[in-house]
């Protein structure tokens, strides 16, 4: 079940209502929050239900016994992981590792078909299964790491690791901050459900308005409709960028809205990445989730920056190779994730060797070429091949500036005029007292979100799944 | 906030303008013709030409009121799947049944063969179905409208202006009318794609099979503009002589479109509204002469 689908608003309808009638009864609770979440997952295909439900019980009882046999943690450690990484091997990289060898040994001169006898199962993607079994490893590991005491009731953990706001595209929330908060009973204040609300409108606009209108000039684009060339691109991959923002900050929204008023908080997924001065910047501000997961769980065990120069690239460089590949089982993420990582071995060496900051203010320039390389590395996100990347590489890389597509795209075009205006609005607001005491006023906070709750009924795009579903 | 919300949205419905392409009217129309279980007396197959260019109302008004269905998709090829479709569509063998091929050279193509457009609409899942047959239509006022809509006069709006009738039939035109746009588009549809003698074959032995079964079947090159007929006949490999009389062989009946470069083409391809309802009428008059023969 999709959050911009019709069943969805009866589902959250019947759900709110049932919330409050449990208030002093917190397992029956939990149990409506399980149950329900089972359902807003099993809506899309029931059968991969058992999956999270064998995956967490998985992690639910190694975390219990790395706590009680602490000399054998590691065993039990290990024995989680490879349940974990085994699920997603099968489920999503099975084909990509097929095809690969199919490759080797057709160099080897012994073509095998290994792809068409894989099982059918495994050729089908579980909706959001990398968020998932990321966040059920994130658990055991914390535990083995004696950062957080295992819990003893099933329904919290199940609670943490299905609930459905957060279940198919993230935030990847971490234990150490969501176990805590089902052990109190919280009340939502009118201010937490007001903010809750605003947060759930914000994301429908960014989703529905913003990121699907933006999508008809992408997907025509990368589609072959009419492709021009130089501006053509550029502009192309500026609605994609803004598109796969919203889409994806849309449904954050949407997932910390929807926790509020169930009274539950979820860290912020995004701030505002293409105000990003670096690269570095940037995966601070993108995917926060994510980057820190990569960060604590891969980056940090490998050393991090604390085993010299050349091995601190060759951290990054594999964090971010395989944060590529989490993405998807395809060659452009991979490519997409070691065009990162050549962008932040370039910026750190120039940074370390050029203290040009001191001396002038380069903000302007530095977030210039900031986007350039974003934009740059959205095309090996986007596109499906390598043929696809070079192709729109070549059509960016080639100086033109004939504009005729405009009359053709009047209306993708305005919604990233708007998408601009949108977050515009943040950077206005953070440098005017004025204005932004002017936006929390009664009578403008009231006016803005009816204004966003018509556009959402009435402009928004054509109906698309949020893209992060398909990891 | 609240009621000034619903205040506002209640004036945004109430006030803002039609649509040129309904998407909760366009998402019905394609669940419909897919998934509808109402049988007919006369199914039209074929691609866009089709889906655009023939009205099943004005053909039935020809045919004595009989039943008849425009089951065509954007790039839909002939072949067994579509048939097969097709054959459970209709009425009782008591009853009169005849199929009608709309054969353009791009349907006879392989990669029409693909059918992607009937594919996807068929393997949409159930839920979806449901609520865009039964639910989404009573929210038709909450149909999305885009800014160009509001801002323009509505026959100034670049784009399609499609109007979704029941029975299959998209009432079509487009701003600005370019009857030379799709001949470039066409070229690069042919490329490494020619009309394929083993899907014409499939389509003699569908007619074969289907009249053993009592089931008339018609076929004929619907029209479009002179210059797309002429690169067509020239770059697609379709060779209308050949084809009409291997499907007369086959036991087709073969309708001839006298008057064919007197329609009007919006985009060099497909008719618009008022040419797709003329030759409808005559295509509904020749099956009707046939019929009573």
């Amino acid at each position: 079940m999709s959050f911009n689908s019709f069943p969805f608003i009866i589902f959250i309808a019947i759900f709110f209502i049932a919330w409050p009638f449990l208030k002093k009864r917190r397992n029956q609770r939990f149990a409506l929050l399980i149950i329900s979440s089972f359902v807003f997952y099993g809506w899309w295909d029931w059968r991969f239900l058992f999956l999270i439900i064998f995956s967490g019980l998985v992690d639910f009882i190694s975390a219990i016994l790395i706590s009680r046999y602490r000399s054998r943690a590691k065993i039990f450690l290990v024995l989680s992981i490879l349940v974990n990484i085994g699920i997603l091997g099968v489920f999503k990289y099975s084909s990509l590792i097929a095809e690969q060898m199919e490759h080797i040994f057709q160099f080897l001169s012994y073509p095998v078909a290994l792809k068409d006898k894989l099982p059918e199962f495994a050729l089908i993607l579980p909706v959001g299964i990398s968020f998932y079994t990321f966040q059920s490893m994130s658990y055991t590991i914390d535990v083995y790491r004696k950062r957080l005491e295992p819990t003893k009731n099933i329904l919290h953990f199940f609670s943490y690791l299905a609930m459905f706001p957060q279940l198919v595209a993230g935030p990847i929330v971490r234990a150490k901050d969501f176990l805590k908060q089902l052990k109190v009973n919280r009340k939502v204040s009118a201010i937490e459900f007001w903010n809750g609300v605003k947060l759930i409108i914000i994301g429908y606009f960014q989703k529905t308005v913003l990121a699907d209108n933006l999508g008809v000039l992408v997907d025509n684009a990368f589609a072959g409709v009419d492709n021009g060339l130089g501006i053509y691109w550029w502009i192309v991959m500026a609605c994609f960028a803004f598109q796969i923002y919203f889409d994806f900050n849309g449904y954050s929204q949407i997932a910390r809205g929807l926790a509020k008023l169930m009274g539950y908080h979820f860290k912020m997924n995004f701030n505002h990445p293409y105000i990003a001065i670096s690269l570095k910047d940037f995966w601070t501000r993108w995917h926060i989730s994510l980057s820190t997961w990569f960060r604590d769980y891969v980056y940090i065990p490998l050393g991090g920056s604390k085993k010299g120069e050349f091995r601190s690239h060759a951290n990054m460089w594999a964090t971010m190779t395989l944060s590529g590949l989490w993405h998807g089982a395809q060659i452009n993420f991979i490519i997409w994730g070691m065009y990162h990582s050549a962008v932040l071995s370039i910026e750190r060496i120039v940074s370390r060797h050029l203290n040009l900051s001191s001396k002038f203010n380069l903000s302007i320039l530095k977030w210039s070429v900031t986007l350039f390389a974003v934009l740059v590395g959205w095309v090996f996100f986007r596109a499906s091949s390598v043929d696809q990347i070079v192709f729109v590489l070549s059509g960016m890389f080639t100086p033109n500036i004939d504009m005729v597509f405009i009359n053709d795209y009047k209306d993708p075009l305005l919604f990233f005029i708007a998408a601009i205006f949108f977050e515009g609005l943040f950077l206005v607001s953070k440098n005017s007292r004025f204005f932004s005491r002017l936006s929390k006023t009664t009578v403008v906070e009231a006016l803005t979100y009816a204004i966003l709750v018509c556009a959402i009924l009435f402009l928004r795009g054509p109906e698309k799944e949020f893209i992060y579903f398909q990891f | 906030m609240v009621g000034f919300t619903v205040a506002l949205v209640y004036l945004a419905g109430v006030f803002k303008p039609k649509p040129i392409s309904s998407t909760i009217q366009k998402e019905k129309f394609w669940a419909d013709k897919t998934h509808s279980s109402s049988k007919y007396n006369i199914i039209f197959i074929g691609d866009s030409r089709l889906y655009r260019g023939i009205d099943p109302k004005t053909v039935s008004k020809s045919l004595n009121g009989l039943k008849v269905l425009n089951f065509g998709y954007s790039s839909g090829g002939h072949n067994k799947v579509i048939f097969e479709e097709v054959s459970e569509r209709f009425v009782g063998s008591d009853k009169i049944r005849a199929a009608v091929l709309v054969l353009s050279p791009y349907s006879l193509t392989p990669k029409a063969q693909e059918n992607s457009h009937f594919n996807q609409e068929k393997e949409r899942n159930k839920k979806d179905v449901f609520s865009r047959r039964y639910i989404a239509p009573f929210f038709d006022f909450f149909d999305p409208v885009k800014p160009s809509e509001i801002f323009q006069s509505n026959d100034t709006i670049q784009g399609y202006h499609e109007v979704f009738k029941p029975n299959g039939w998209v009432e079509s035109y487009k701003v600005p009318s370019n009857p030379n746009y799709a001949l470039k588009v066409y070229v690069n549809d042919f490329k490494d794609n020619l009309v394929n003698r083993e899907i014409l074959d499939v389509v003699y032995n569908q007619v074969r099979e289907w009249r053993e079964q009592g089931v008339r079947v018609f076929g004929f090159r619907i029209p479009t503009t002179r210059k797309m007929e002429r690169l067509e006949d020239s770059i697609s490999g379709y060779n209308e002589k050949e084809i009409r009389r291997n499907f007369e062989k086959a036991g087709g009946e073969w309708i001839d479109i006298d008057d064919r470069y007197r329609y009007t083409s919006y985009d060099g391809s497909h008719l618009e509204k008022s040419s797709a309802v003329r030759v409808s009428k005559k295509i509904g008059n020749e099956i009707q002469k046939q019929l009573n023969k």
